[in-house]
């Protein structure tokens, strides 16, 4: 069976990715800051990813740890807008993007795939263009922070956005290339999931009403958010063989939010 | 009775529910005044949609309608958010059983 590594398999839809991903019987390299239980990880990689330093140790270790190669890799880990914006950036992006540029070379010998999880709400109104510019283009996290630091209250989403945008086009941007050499890499935009990274959203003044009413259509009247299981299984066929032709896509699995908000938008 | 008049009032009560109540179970509303601001055009069909992509809006931004004129079936008002107003024209182009069935508003120049 694979080798496969996940930023964020300590919870959310990490955590739903590993142990489905495990009871398929491969196994699981987990780099979070807190430890995946044994149902959804067999390897745990200890670093707070929004620290530069901590991602070089990590990707150092995870070089020892699949010495082989990795049949797959998902960059998974990212906070919710109720964290400090600059804290956002750091993690949704320059993390995500750092992270999978190391473990590249790992999955690039055994000709894996790569997933990397974005967010529906990198194509909703009002993106900061700005700001993506700064992260996509200028490629400066010091420049990105300082930018985060202006960011209060309602307006730490336009770093949460920001941040799924640029790594989606990122994503889009180098699938190319690293096809060209075998590996094929796509990005997943849920919508709204039951995870604790909501639960933080719900809970904040500054965004509840907006969460609360985001609407889902395949969920319409019901009150409730998707799962993240139902997630991880799209995830699950983007990473195995079923979807070899699938490349450089942004899927978004989001219970319909997407359709139904951008009708007009391919 | 026309329902174009009493859209702007329903609008105004910021209930998604009751505004749905407008239209038809198989209505077509088709938005293009947010472009005007930069936004997606907003296409809605059946009147669940129009109750959940008004319920997102009047829950996340405080929303009103500023009634202009209504001949027949034509209604000219304004969408205000926060800092923005935009000029709308909206067109009844059919009606089934005294609902909106198809809805069509641009941006008045």
């Amino acid at each position: 069976m694979g080798v496969y590594a996940i930023t964020g398999a300590s919870s959310g839809i990490g955590a739903a990715i590993g142990r489905q991903l495990k009871e398929q019987g491969h196994r699981v390299i987990n780099i979070s800051r807190r430890t995946a239980g044994e149902e959804a990880a067999d390897v745990n990689i200890a670093a707070n990813l929004a620290v530069k330093a901590e991602r070089a140790r990590a990707l150092e270790e995870l070089r020892t740890v699949a010495a082989d190669g990795l049949d797959g890799f998902v960059s998974c880990s990212g906070v919710g807008p109720s964290l400090p914006a600059d804290v956002i950036l750091s993690v949704n992006y320059f993390a995500a993007k750092e992270m999978t540029e190391g473990a590249y070379p790992l999955v690039d010998k055994k000709k894996g795939v790569i997933l990397v999880v974005s967010s529906n709400s990198a194509t909703l109104p009002q993106l900061n263009t700005e700001l993506v510019d700064i992260l996509l283009n200028q490629n400066d996290e010091e420049g990105a922070a300082a930018y985060g630091k202006t960011l209060e209250g309602p307006n730490k989403y336009q770093a949460y956005q920001a941040s799924k945008n640029a790594i989606a086009r990122w994503t889009r941007r180098w699938s190319g290339a690293w096809a060209a050499r075998g590996v094929r890499m796509n990005a997943i935009a849920p919508g709204a999931t039951q995870t604790e990274l909501m639960d933080q959203g719900v809970a904040d003044p500054d965004f509840s009403a907006s969460m609360r009413n985001y609407p889902i259509p395949m969920l319409y009247n019901t009150g409730k958010f998707l799962s993240a299981d139902d997630i991880a299984k799209v995830a699950l066929f983007l990473l195995g063989p079923e979807s070899v032709a699938v490349c450089g896509a942004v899927v978004f699995v989001d219970g319909g939010t997407d359709g139904f908000l951008r009708t007009e938008s391919l | 009775m026309n329902p174009l008049t009493n859209y702007v009032e329903i609008f105004n009560k910021n209930d998604s529910k009751l505004f749905a109540e407008l239209f038809s179970d198989d209505c077509i509303f088709y938005d293009t005044a947010p472009t005007s601001v930069g936004m997606d055009p907003m296409f809605i069909r059946g009147k669940e949609g129009v109750d959940m992509m008004f319920n997102m809006y009047f829950n996340s931004m405080p929303m009103s309608a500023k009634p202009v004129a209504l001949n027949g079936n034509i209604m000219d008002y304004i969408i205000c958010y926060p800092g923005i107003e935009i000029p709308c024209r909206g067109e009844m182009l059919e009606e089934k059983e005294g609902k909106i069935a198809r809805y069509h508003v641009c941006c008045r120049k």
